[in-house]
């Protein structure tokens, strides 16, 4: 070996490398949070969503996007048909004895444009009825769902390709709209999208659609509960009483509560604030980047469970 | 992988053993601990989403430090076009070696290396990795590798006066 390289090598061993405290909590914290990988898996199977590990991440709201495997495509905005069914939905349809209205979902485009400053990957939704409906209330909820999603995402790709055309090489950008069916059972689908924007510093954005199968109608917060009854502060309460936990247990947490800046405090959730149902048959209330914390938080969601809100809910729910 | 029962387990152990490599490979390369946490998350996350291609369980060291080393460059890529050539001043070679004190820590020397020997100077000094396994986590030629790992030599000679 080279005399030189011997000694560089020498005083790399003497050197000892500490990790920042910071640093380390970012490791041990982004390993809890791995899901775990079943023993059966197959190869090839990867790993379940992985969005707790990252959702701390400056670097994942950048970087949304996958890897410009596309670059051939540099300088041309391409379309063209995918029909894929959503493994989501495909699971939740093999799981449940559906005996409501069988909802669908399937991509209907995929949208991808990379030119090395500008990407885009926006997978569009369309919800499909398996079956003819008997109720046309159902069927025009899935219209009306279908037209909004065409609707948003072709302002969103307008948006895009003016900021292209007007920014050039002066500036990234990025734009992706993904989409994942949260619940399609005999009773009730939901359908998630979420929209990153990015250009600097990333914001996401989630929108939810529900319809509840038995009225065939699409259904926001408020919905759910009887008129009059007090279910957002009660809900409400229960999202401060998580924050206040949560941040005494995590000195890296951070919510808008008690703040000095009476503004900017969380106070009460909204008739139409984003929800959906976890698995367990809670509900999750969710938020945007920025509404109720710092953007290093994320979009922050908090499960509540049934027996905080159950009495306020209507017949049926 | 099939025959690791608890893989979380597993590969939650194999990053404890290599974090400090893994965290000089990022810090070294981004030169902010901010971007090397970032790098190390995205790492993290995306070396357990693909574990499964991991074959050989003894390669997990370069295995996971090619991983970082492209969320590294990810990062270094996003960054470059804020920095407009016209930013730096004229007559300022950017790469030009810049003169130390003696006893300036190698780590702290090797930071100011131009972006393309810093990793291949970690690997090869701090990681004591061979060309061949170098050129495999930065997709270098090995031709290209030594083109770098000698040039970096003469820097780190002249800067450490060795």
């Amino acid at each position: 070996m080279n005399p030189i390289d011997k000694r560089i090598r020498d005083l790399a061993r003497k050197e000892k490398t500490v990790l920042p405290p910071e640093t380390e909590r970012v490791i041990r914290r982004t390993l809890s949070r791995l899901p775990d990988i079943s023993e059966s898996a197959e190869d090839g199977e990867e790993a379940g969503p992985l969005s707790a590990a990252r959702s701390l991440s400056r670097f994942h709201r950048k970087r949304r996007l996958p890897r410009p495997a596309l670059a051939a495509l540099a300088g041309l905005a391409v379309f063209f048909l995918l029909p894929n069914i959503s493994a989501s939905a495909a699971e939740a349809m093999s799981e449940l004895p559906v005996i409501g209205p069988i909802v669908d979902v399937i991509t209907i485009r995929n949208y991808f444009y990379d030119d090395g400053y500008h990407r885009s990957r926006i997978d569009i939704p369309q919800v499909e009825l398996e079956t003819q409906a008997e109720d046309s209330s159902l069927s025009d909820s899935v219209s009306t769902i279908n037209s909004d999603v065409q609707a948003m995402t072709d302002r969103l790709i307008a948006e895009f390709e003016a900021d292209c055309a007007s920014l050039g090489d002066s500036a990234h950008t990025e734009l992706s709209v993904s989409y994942q069916v949260i619940t399609n059972n005999d009773a009730w689908f939901t359908l998630q999208i979420l929209v990153y924007r990015g250009s600097g510093s990333g914001s996401q954005t989630y929108y939810y659609y529900h319809i509840d199968k038995q009225s065939g109608q699409i259904v926001q917060l408020s919905d759910l509960f009887r008129a009059g009854s007090d279910y957002q502060s009660v809900i409400s309460n229960e999202i401060l009483r998580q924050m206040k936990a949560q941040m005494a247990a995590d000195e890296n947490i951070t919510y808008w509560v008690d703040t000095q800046y009476e503004g900017m405090d969380f106070h009460s959730i909204t008739p139409d604030q984003n929800f959906f149902f976890s698995e367990d048959g809670n509900l999750v209330i969710q938020f945007d980047e920025y509404e109720v914390a710092p953007g290093s938080m994320g979009c922050p969601q908090f499960e509540i469970s049934r027996s905080v809100y159950e009495e306020f809910l209507k017949e049926g729910y | 992988m099939t025959y690791i029962t608890d893989k979380k387990k597993w590969y939650t152990e194999q990053i404890t053993a290599c974090q400090a490599s893994l965290y000089r490979l990022a810090v070294s390369l981004l030169r902010d601990e901010e971007d090397a946490r970032d790098a190390l998350q995205e790492a993290l996350c995306t070396g357990y989403e693909k574990l499964n291609s991991l074959r050989d369980p003894d390669k997990f060291h370069p295995w996971i430090m090619r991983i970082l080393h492209n969320a590294a460059y990810d990062i270094l890529r996003q960054r470059k076009p804020s920095v407009s050539l016209s930013d730096i001043p004229s007559g300022q070679e950017p790469s030009s070696t810049p003169s130390f004190s003696v006893d300036m820590a190698l780590g702290d020397v090797v930071k100011t290396l131009p972006e393309e020997y810093r990793t291949v100077v970690i690997l090869f000094y701090y990681e004591e990795m061979s060309v061949r396994q170098i050129s495999e986590i930065t997709g270098l030629s090995a031709g290209a590798v030594k083109t770098r790992l000698s040039r970096a030599r003469d820097r780190l000679r002249q800067m450490l006066d060795l």
